[in-house]
């Protein structure tokens, strides 16, 4: 995955990376031909300044040649004229501006300027001449007669290296696109990979999700054969423990006739054991038919107040044994609940016995039902026993998780499936048990009921109004 | 009643504005150059033919100019910078769209040629619409044929940045001497 990420990373880099380099060589373009176009100009611009000049002198040439042979009538005028244009290319070479690389390439700016010169000598002896005065026009011949093949040259050798202008641009062009084209095939061959590391990397994951799919198929069917198997076995263990309580009970109740003391204490341990064990037994059957879904709440309306009365009814016993209080406050007019008896009743009694046991002799347990904020509804039960820390809240809702206390608390075992199971029946009602409490503090138990099955009914009034008495005088109808 | 007032104001007005607008192009071009006078003939050596698709001749289907007749028009002045000279120059000379007019051209293109035979063919709305010159003085003084003289067409390159093209020094042409209109 590692792995994956940082080639990525290199695939996106590399493909980023040449669209730069593609960007800038195609910018690289565009300011290459403005330079060829600038280029091209000037080259121009230099050919036509040395042909023009070389031109002129030529007809220059010409022209003095006509005049002094008297051909064509060729006047004087129109030798100055030629003469004057002759002159009037100079300066295009020497003085102006863009004629700088001009004057710099090989020795035209010597070439021309001693073309001035002698220009400025042969002045008067132009303007001077007549026809058939061969001997000045020899003169002025052999001085500008040179000029003509240098110039010539030098027309030439710039013609020749103005073709270098396209060569350059043709040369840059060919090394830009070649950096284009393998911009162009680098990138493709990023994408490529890029795709293909994608569709592999998809691949995976479908993989992984198909093992995690699978994996937790295969838990859930553990968890149902685990559910199933303790469901079975649970109702295979009742069947044997039923005769080993109901014989262990006549043994001591010695319905046979006498039995020697010592054997009456011990039928009396066999019973009390396999009550535990068949407590053991029930409270994993209700968790794993729980687990495995297969409770079916019988839901029907009751009220609060007699749903905590049973309750209270089923742990005399253990109240008588523990010798505490167990106080009810149970307001009038509370509204009433669409539950499972039953269950709700095995939830308030497991709490009800929980708190009995755990208090110290001579101590309360108070049982309270109230309305909540959010239109539900909670039974909470609290005591004033040891309390628990955090830790031992959580040990306390785990199956077959429970809390050591001192060893000064005197209680009878329980099979540390309690908690989970009342919280289980909750959940089953769409509610919750909550667990606060603090060493020392006691411990408080809250059945917290949804408002969807809270259900408001029109009761009677009755009663004493006082609405805190454990005994109702009114209510059920 | 004020609607027929309303309706009637936007008529007088543009026929009074029509009117006005004859008027004065009318005094415009009898100000500048009356295209029906005819050129006169010139006493100096010609410094420019005009020939082509011209209706005012002087000459053999030419209209020709010595320098006097060309300072004689009313002239225009374009202060510019060139790639042939220094600095900012002054250049005063007859404007392109009157000389078009003196010889009533009605061509569209004009080719432009020089003393050595350099040629450029222009549109013939193109000096027009940007104003050029065709200048005889150069910071006030007579050009020479070595000073690219006579005569020397103009364009305005600094008051314009779409002149200051390769195509504009090419058009600029320098020691002129003919004009052929087609």
């Amino acid at each position: 995955m590692n792995f994956g990420r940082k080639l990525y990373a290199i695939f996106t880099l590399a493909i980023i990376l040449f669209a730069g380099i593609a960007t800038f060589t195609v910018s690289g373009v565009s300011s290459l031909k403005e330079r060829h176009t600038i280029a091209i100009n000037h080259a121009q611009s230099d050919i036509w300044v040395m042909s023009q000049v070389t031109l002129e002198l030529e007809r220059t040439l010409h022209t003095l040649f006509m005049y002094t042979q008297g051909i064509d009538g060729v006047t004087h005028d129109q030798v100055m004229l030629r003469y004057d244009i002759l002159w009037s290319r100079i300066p295009g070479i020497l003085e102006a501006e863009e004629s700088a690389r001009l004057r710099n390439f090989d020795d035209i700016e010597k070439t021309v300027t001693e073309l001035k010169k002698t220009l400025t000598a042969l002045d008067d002896a132009v303007k001077t001449l007549e026809p058939d005065d061969y001997k000045k026009l020899s003169f002025i011949h052999d001085q500008l007669m040179p000029y003509s093949s240098r110039l010539n040259r030098l027309a030439s050798l710039v013609v020749s290296s103005t073709n270098e202008v396209g060569q350059e641009y043709l040369q840059g062009l060919e090394k830009r696109t070649s950096v284009l084209e393998l911009s162009v095939i680098m990138i493709l061959i990023g994408s490529i990979l890029l795709v293909g590391l994608l569709v592999v990397e998809s691949l995976k994951v479908r993989n992984l999700l198909t093992q995690a799919k699978n994996a937790e198929q295969r838990a859930e069917e553990a968890n149902q054969a685990k559910s199933a198997f303790l469901a079975n076995m649970s109702h295979e263990l009742r069947t044997p423990l039923t005769g080993i309580i109901g014989f262990s009970g006549m043994m001591e109740q010695e319905t046979m006739g006498p039995l020697p003391p010592k054997y009456k204490e011990y039928a009396e341990d066999i019973e009390k054991s396999g009550k535990h064990l068949l407590d053991l037994i029930n409270d994993i059957l209700d968790l794993s038919k729980a687990e495995a879904n297969k409770i079916e709440l019988d839901a029907a309306i009751h009220d609060v107040e007699s749903v905590v009365r049973q309750s209270n009814r089923l742990v005399s016993g253990l109240v008588e044994t523990y010798q505490v209080h167990v106080i009810s406050v149970i307001p009038e007019g509370l509204p009433e609940l669409r539950i499972d008896r039953r269950r709700i009743v095995q939830c308030v009694v497991n709490l009800l016995s929980n708190a009995i046991k755990f208090s110290p002799a001579g101590s309360e347990v108070r049982i309270m039902a109230a309305t909540t904020s959010n239109g539900g509804l909670s039974i909470s039960i609290q005591d004033q026993g040891k309390g628990m820390s955090g830790a031992d809240l959580k040990i306390a809702m785990q199956p077959f998780g429970q809390v050591r206390h001192g060893p000064d608390i005197q209680h009878e075992p329980g099979t540390g499936l309690g908690l989970p199971l009342v919280k289980l029946m909750m959940e089953l009602h769409g509610g919750d048990l909550e667990l606060t409490s603090k060493p020392g503090k006691g411990t408080k138990a809250r059945l917290l009921f949804p408002p969807n099955i809270v259900i408001h009914r029109y009761r009677q009034e009755g009663g004493d109004g006082s609405g805190r008495a454990f005994i109702f005088t009114g209510g059920k109808r | 009643m004020p609607r027929k007032k309303n309706k009637r104001t936007p008529f007088f007005g543009g026929m009074i504005a029509f009117i006005v607008m004859i008027a004065q192009g009318f005094a415009v071009t009898g100000h500048c150059a009356d295209p029906f006078a005819a050129i006169p003939v010139p006493k100096e050596p010609v410094v420019l033919s005009v020939s082509g698709m011209i209706a005012n001749h002087n000459a053999d289907g030419r209209a020709e100019f010595d320098l006097a007749t060309l300072m004689s028009y009313p002239s225009s002045h374009i202060s510019t910078t060139t790639a042939w000279t220094e600095g900012i120059n002054t250049f005063e000379g007859i404007a392109a769209e009157t000389l078009l007019n003196i010889v009533q051209a009605n061509g569209t293109i004009a080719e432009f040629s020089a003393l050595n035979d350099y040629t450029v063919s222009i549109n013939l709305d193109d000096p027009i619409k940007h104003g050029a010159i065709i200048a005889y003085l150069h910071n006030g003084q007579r050009m020479s044929v070595r000073d690219k003289g006579p005569l020397w067409l103009i364009y305005p390159l600094d008051s314009n940045p779409e002149l200051q093209s390769p195509i504009y020094r090419d058009r600029m042409i320098w020691q002129l001497r003919s004009i052929n209109v087609k």
